[in-house]
């Protein structure tokens, strides 16, 4: 989806990257399983990591072995396979869906404008029994994207904006109403809010120059490029630091240290990639 | 009410993750999908609850929501569906009322008592639409306005107003205190952070685990 929630590799010991690579492998194969092969292309880390997540909550059976995959016809792959797998699935190719519409309605390159329509097509019949299936929630992530398209255009503020994502982000991990639902939506919704300003904070010179919206362009205009990126900073850090208070509240045991290079450090990873480029010496 | 602590059979001084260890075990026992040919099986699912309620007590208590075993002071009554109830005026001890009569209030000042008695109980949207209608925003303002945001989600115009209310009476221990908890809250996460290979450009990997030795206290990964 966006490509922030990633692990940071190099920190990972060997297993724990090995049981990353079965948990995005399982979801892959529950993609091309429940919404045919083609919906494989809905596949991201993102999504792998709500995967993780909820199945470290739910520890639901899981059966985990060795597959060929078309993608890789040499060695086989571990795959991890379990009934959140279904649920996760279902979300991805819904998020798919909307995200290309979204990038079809922008119309903010000719590529970008097209590869959504096409994502659109693709994902359309899916997406049709997505929204049967999940009623409520579907209703409530469509009313949040209205927000998003509304605010857009009246410049509202940055909470409300990155608010919504986070409202958005924070029903998808909300896979059940039971005794955790608070605390796994508020983790949802800090880390929705976490991507949505990573991407403004990503695309911010860009958007100046194309002159399209972007939540930050108030603070830029304000404080000048280095005190922005200070500030920005330290707002993503909050929201990360806000998104872990609530994840170290669940009890949650098995592949906690996967889960914590993820949220601790990896989530930081194109962002050290944008510093290192921005910066002429460090 | 049994001490959440002796459900979960660990001793209060256990650590956060000790805690979810020791959950975790009870859980996998008495989980109905493990009780399913278990004559007992009632009695398990309530066990099962019983182990869960225990878990979120601890949780609260550790994260200040609750005081002792029952609800906080400050923290939100009956009416409050809201998910966000973090900051409430549990970690502020009192309030230092004002003590003038409610026929002595000024407009604005009978506004900011309104919103108060919202936060207090749990209603922050009606705080911050009461606060809205304040037409001079003073040092209170801003504080009961950070609070009504943090709870709500809105952290970013929460930390603003937090500074704000500070730079406006410098000398209110409170206003202090809840400008430090925000900022508490991201230097625990940088801290923290160190042991994953943090959040900047992966210098020296001897040195960084030196530096993480220093800085976590809870370095479990570090050799």
């Amino acid at each position: 989806m966006f490509g922030y929630i990633i692990a940071n590799k190099p920190e990972l010991k060997i297993k724990e990257y090995e049981i990353y690579k079965s948990y995005y492998c399982g979801l892959c194969k529950t993609l091309g399983k429940n919404s045919g092969q083609i919906a494989r292309l809905s596949l991201s880390y993102d999504m792998t990591f709500v995967y993780i997540v909820l199945s470290a909550l739910y520890e639901p059976k899981e059966s985990r072995k060795p597959e060929k995959c078309v993608l890789h016809p040499v060695k086989k792959q571990c795959v991890m396979v379990n009934s959140i797998a279904d649920y996760v699935a279902d979300m991805s190719v819904f998020m798919t869906y909307l995200k290309g519409r979204d990038d079809w309605k922008d119309r903010e390159t000719m590529k970008k404008s097209i590869a959504g329509r096409l994502t659109m097509d693709i994902t359309e019949k899916s997406y049709k029994q997505i929204k049967e299936k999940y009623h409520n929630k579907v209703s409530f992530i469509l009313s949040r994207m209205k927000r998003l398209d509304e605010g857009e255009k009246h410049n509202s503020d940055i909470d409300y904006m990155a608010g919504a994502f986070g409202d958005i982000m924070g029903e998808v991990f909300c896979m059940n109403n039971d005794i955790w639902e608070m605390t796994v939506r508020k983790m949802g919704f800090y880390l929705g809010k976490f991507i949505y300003l990573m991407d403004a904070y990503e695309d911010i010179e860009k958007d100046i120059k194309t002159k399209n919206y972007n939540p930050f362009f108030d603070a830029y205009r304000r404080l000048g490029k280095e005190m922005f990126d200070e500030y920005a900073e330290k707002i993503l850090i909050m929201m990360m630091a806000d998104c872990t208070r609530e994840f170290e509240k669940l009890p949650i045991v098995e592949n906690v240290e996967l889960i914590r290079n993820i949220l601790y450090s990896g989530v930081w990873t194109k962002y050290r990639k944008i510093k290192g480029n921005g910066k002429k010496d460090e | 009410m049994n001490n959440p602590y002796d459900v979960l059979g660990v001793s209060e001084s256990a650590s956060d993750d000790e805690i979810k260890k020791a959950y975790r075990k009870l859980s996998r026992k008495y989980h109905p999908d493990a009780n399913i040919n278990n004559p007992n099986k009632l009695q398990a699912e309530e066990k099962f609850k019983e182990v869960q309620q225990a878990y979120q007590q601890i949780m609260d208590i550790r994260s200040g929501k609750a005081g002792s075993y029952g609800t906080g002071y400050g923290n939100s009554g009956s009416g409050s569906t809201n998910p966000f109830d973090d900051f409430g005026f549990g970690g502020f001890g009192g309030f230092n009322q004002r003590q003038r009569t409610a026929s002595n209030q000024t407009a604005d000042e009978k506004y900011l008592t309104a919103a108060y008695d919202y936060i207090r109980t749990g209603y922050y949207e009606q705080a911050l639409n009461v606060l809205m209608q304040v037409e001079t925003r003073n040092a209170r303002w801003y504080f009961l306005s950070a609070i009504a945001n943090l709870n709500v989600g809105n952290n970013i115009i929460a930390e603003q107003h937090a500074a704000q209310a500070v730079n406006m009476e410098p000398d209110n221990m409170e206003y202090r205190a809840l400008y430090s908890q925000i900022q508490q809250g991201a230097t625990r996460y940088t801290q923290r952070s160190e042991p994953y290979g943090g959040m900047q450009m992966s210098g020296d990997p001897c040195m960084q685990c030196c530096m993480a030795n220093l800085l976590c206290n809870c370095c479990c990964r570090c050799i």
